[in-house]
C-alpha cells in the first residue's frame, strides 16, 4: 500500500485485450459458429478448421459480469492508496474486441464499455450486468485480426464500434492514428496502428487465407504514415487542432498500441504457428525505428492470449492476455498500469481464477515497466 | 438505470437460463468431434447464422444420434459443471450487491446485512423430494424437469449408501451430472428441429440439480465446503441444523466496494495522522 511520504499513484489505466465479445451477454462462448465453407487446404485444412473452432470462441459471461465489479474494487483500493481520481483514467482496448465482427457484438460491446448498466433479453427473459461506464474520450481502441476476420476492410468495425461509440481516434487499415492524452503534468503520445492484412472479398476463404486470418504485415504505407505523423508532432508540437502537445516531444511518454506480438519468439507456438502464422512481419523493425528516431518507451499488444512483460531491444513490451475469454491452459486476465508521482510506471496483472478476478500471484507479471521523462508541464 | 434483475425474486431462473445458453454451445462443440463432425460442419457451411443451423432437423438428428455416447456425455457434464460454478458464484455476488439477498432454490438464501453475509440453507435432506426449480419461461417441458428430479433422487440415494469420503463440490457435481445426463439424454426423443432446445434445457436443469445435490451431500457429511474467492460453509449440527458461511476477505472487499455509493478518501496511516 502506498503511504504518505511514499510514492503516490497519479494515474491508472486499464488494459483489456482480446475481449472476443459474442453477439450478446448470454450467448455461449462457442457461438457464433462461423458458417463458411473451407476450400481444400491440403495439409493445413485441419488446422484452419481448428482455428475457427478454437479461436472463434466468444466471451465467458461470468467474466463479463464480474469485470466491472472488480474494476470498481480496484478503483477503491487505488483511492485508499492516495489516487486522486474518481475514475480510472483510461481504458485501452488492444483488439479482437469481437470474436467475429458483427453489428450485434459491437452494439453489446459499446454499451458495455460506455454504460454503467447493460441490459438485454433473449426469448425467455432479461439478462443484465454492470457496465464499465467509460466516457468516450477515455477510451483508446485498436482493432485486431478478429475485428476484420474475413473482411476486406475495417468498415464494419469503425461503423459499428468506433463511430457509434464516438471515439476520437479511428484506425484505418495499414495506417496509424496519434492520440495525445494529458494527465496533470504528464503527457502520453499513443501511436495506434493497424498492420492487419485483409482478404479480397468479404466472408470468403481463399487459399491465401493463411496470410490474413491471424497474421499481420507492417507495410510501407504504414511505416511512412507513422514516421510522417510523429515527425510532424516532434517538429511542430501538433498534428492538428485536437492533437497537440502542451510540452516538448521528448517529455512525453511514447506508447505504441498494436494487436500483434512484437517478438513471437518469446511465446511458445509449435506446429500451429507453422501452419497458421500469427506473426506480424516488419513489426520488430518498426519498433526499432520508433525507438531510435522517436524515443519509443513502451509497446502494448495482445493477440496471443499470454500475459508477459518483456524487453525488445530496449523497449518495454507488455503482452496482454484475453480479459474475458477462457482458454484451456491459458491465463485470462488484464493489466492495470499505474503511473506514480516519482515517474515510475508499474504494470500489475490481474487474473480470472474461474470464479473471480484477483491480483496475479506471479510476481513476474507485476513490476516496474518504465520511467516517465521528467515532467515539465504545469498542471492544468 | 436499475436492472430488471433487481425485481426477480431469486437468482435460480437467471442461472438456469444462462446455463441453457452455455449448454447449447457445449452441445455444438460436442457435434464438432468424432463421427458427427463432418455432418455438422457441412450443415454450418450452408448457413450464415447459428440459429437456423441449430433449429434444423439435420443438426437435431445428429444430436439425438449422439445422445447415448458416453464420452460425449462425460465431456458435456464436465464443461457444464465448470461453467455453472462460475455462473452460480458470480450471480450470487451480483445479487448481493444489487438486492442484499440472493436466493437459490434447493440451495439456500444468502443475506447481506450491511457488509456481513449470512447463509440460510435449504437442506435437501430435510425434504421428502427435491423441489422443482423450473419456471415457466425457462423450461419447454415440465416432463424434463420431473425426469431430472426422479433420476437425481436415485443418484442421491446411491451417494448416501456409499458412505465413502466425498470428492470436492465441483467433482461430485460433475459425477452426479454424468449420471443424470447418461440417463436423460438417451430417453429424450424431441422433434429433430427442437432437439437443441430440449437437450440444452435438460442439460441446464440437470446441471443445476446436480450442483445443489452435490452441495447438500458434501455439507451433510460434515465436510466444510470451501469455495475459493467466495467463502466457506460449515454445517453446525443440532436439532435444527444450520450452515455457517464465512466470506473470503476478497469477496467481502468486492461487496464493500460495490455497495457503497461514494469512493473512499485516502487512508491516512496513524503516524501521518498524528
Amino acid at each position: 500500500m502506498t503511504r504518505r511520504g511514499g510514492p503516490r499513484i497519479q494515474n491508472a489505466f486499464v488494459v483489456l485485450s482480446d475481449l472476443h465479445f459474442g453477439n450478446d451477454l448470454y450467448e455461449s462462448p462457442t457461438t457464433p459458429l462461423l458458417n463458411v465453407s473451407l476450400p481444400n487446404f491440403g495439409i493445413s485444412e485441419e488446422r484452419v478448421t481448428r482455428f475457427f473452432e478454437d479461436r472463434c470462441r466468444g466471451h465467458f459471461a461470468p467474466c463479463v459480469k464480474r469485470l466491472p465489479r472488480y474494476l470498481r474494487q480496484l478503483l477503491w483500493q487505488l483511492r485508499e492508496d492516495g489516487f486522486p481520481g474518481d475514475k480510472l483514467d483510461l481504458l485501452i482496448l488492444l483488439g479482437d474486441q469481437s470474436t467475429l465482427a458483427s453489428a450485434s457484438s459491437y452494439r453489446f460491446l459499446r454499451e458495455y464499455v460506455s454504460q454503467t448498466e447493460y441490459e438485454t433479453r433473449d426469448g425467455d427473459g432479461v439478462f443484465g450486468c454492470s457496465g464499465l461506464g467509460f466516457r468516450s474520450p477515455d477510451v483508446l481502441a485498436i482493432p485486431g485480426n478478429h475485428d476484420k476476420l474475413l473482411r476486406k476492410n475495417l468498415s464494419l468495425y469503425n461503423d459499428e464500434f468506433t463511430r457509434k461509440l464516438d471515439l476520437a481516434e479511428q484506425v484505418e487499415p495499414q495506417r496509424c492514428t496519434i492520440a495525445v492524452r494529458r494527465f496533470g503534468a504528464r503527457e502520453f503520445i499513443f501511436i495506434l496502428i493497424d498492420p492487419s492484412t485483409y482478404c479480397v472479398e468479404d466472408l470468403t476463404i481463399e487459399k491465401d487465407c493463411r496470410s490474413h486470418l491471424a497474421a499481420g504485415n507492417v507495410g510501407k504505407n504504414l511505416v511512412e504514415d507513422v514516421r510522417t505523423k510523429l515527425m510532424f508532432l516532434k517538429d511542430y508540437g501538433q498534428l492538428d487542432a485536437d492533437v497537440k502537445l502542451a510540452t516538448g516531444f521528448s517529455s512525453a511518454m511514447k506508447v505504441l498500441l498494436v494487436h500483434y506480438a512484437v517478438d513471437e519468439t518469446r511465446f511458445r507456438s509449435g506446429l500451429d504457428e507453422l501452419l497458421l502464422p500469427h506473426g506480424c512481419a516488419g513489426l520488430g523493425e518498426l519498433v526499432e525505428l520508433l525507438r531510435k528516431d522517436f524515443q519509443l518507451s513502451m509497446v502494448l499488444h495482445g493477440h496471443l492470449h499470454v500475459p508477459l512483460l518483456y524487453n525488445y531491444n530496449g523497449v518495454q513490451v507488455i503482452s496482454a492476455s484475453t480479459a474475458t475469454r477462457v482458454d484451456e491452459n491459458r491465463k485470462t486476465g488484464f493489466f492495470l498500469i499505474k503511473v506514480f508521482d516519482t515517474g515510475a510506471v508499474i504494470a500489475e496483472h490481474h487474473l480470472w481464477t474461474g470464479i473471480a478476478y484477483t491480483p496475479d500471484p506471479d510476481k513476474a507479471l507485476t513490476r516496474e515497466v518504465g520511467y516517465f521523462p521528467e515532467a515539465r508541464v504545469p498542471a492544468a | 438505470m436499475a436492472s430488471a434483475e433487481t425485481t426477480q425474486p431469486d437468482a435460480t431462473s437467471s442461472v438456469i437460463r444462462l446455463m441453457k445458453h452455455q449448454a447449447e454451445g457445449i452441445l455444438c462443440e460436442g457435434l464438432l468431434t468424432g463421427e458427427t463432425r463432418a455432418g455438422f460442419e457441412a450443415l454450418l457451411g450452408t448457413a450464415r447464422d447459428k440459429d437456423p443451423v441449430l433449429s434444423r432437423a439435420g443438426a437435431g438428428s445428429l444430436l439425438i444420434g449422439k445422445a447415448s455416447d458416453k464420452e460425449f456425455i462425460a465431456q458435456v457434464a464436465t464443461r457444464l459443471t465448470h461453467d455453472l460454478e462460475a455462473v452460480f458464484w458470480v450471480e450470487m455476488g451480483e445479487q448481493l450487491i444489487r438486492n442484499t439477498s440472493c436466493k437459490f432454490a434447493g440451495f439456500g438464501e444468502f443475506k447481506r446485512f450491511d457488509l456481513r453475509v449470512s447463509f440460510i440453507p435449504e437442506l435437501l435432506s430435510d425434504r421428502p423430494t427435491i423441489p422443482s426449480v423450473a419456471s415457466a419461461e425457462a423450461v419447454p417441458n415440465f416432463a424434463i424437469d420431473a425426469l431430472c428430479r426422479v433420476i437425481l433422487e436415485r443418484l442421491r440415494a446411491e451417494i448416501r449408501d456409499q458412505g465413502a469420503a466425498l470428492a470436492s463440490l465441483p467433482a461430485l457435481a460433475s459425477e452426479l451430472l454424468i449420471g443424470e445426463l447418461g440417463a436423460i439424454f438417451p430417453v429424450l426423443f424431441p422433434p429433430a428441429k427442437d432437439a437443441f432446445h430440449y437437450f440444452a434445457s435438460a442439460a441446464a436443469l440437470a446441471s443445476y440439480y446436480a450442483w445443489v445435490a452435490a452441495f447438500d451431500a458434501t455439507i451433510l457429511r460434515n465436510f466444510p465446503v470451501g469455495v475459493k474467492d467466495v467463502g466457506s460453509f460449515t454445517l453446525v449440527p443440532g436439532p435444527t441444523s444450520r450452515v455457517d458461511f464465512v466470506a473470503d476477505r476478497e469477496f467481502e472487499e468486492l461487496i464493500r466496494c460495490n455497495v457503497q455509493p461514494d469512493l473512499p478518501h485516502e487512508r491516512i496511516p496513524p503516524m501521518a495522522a498524528a
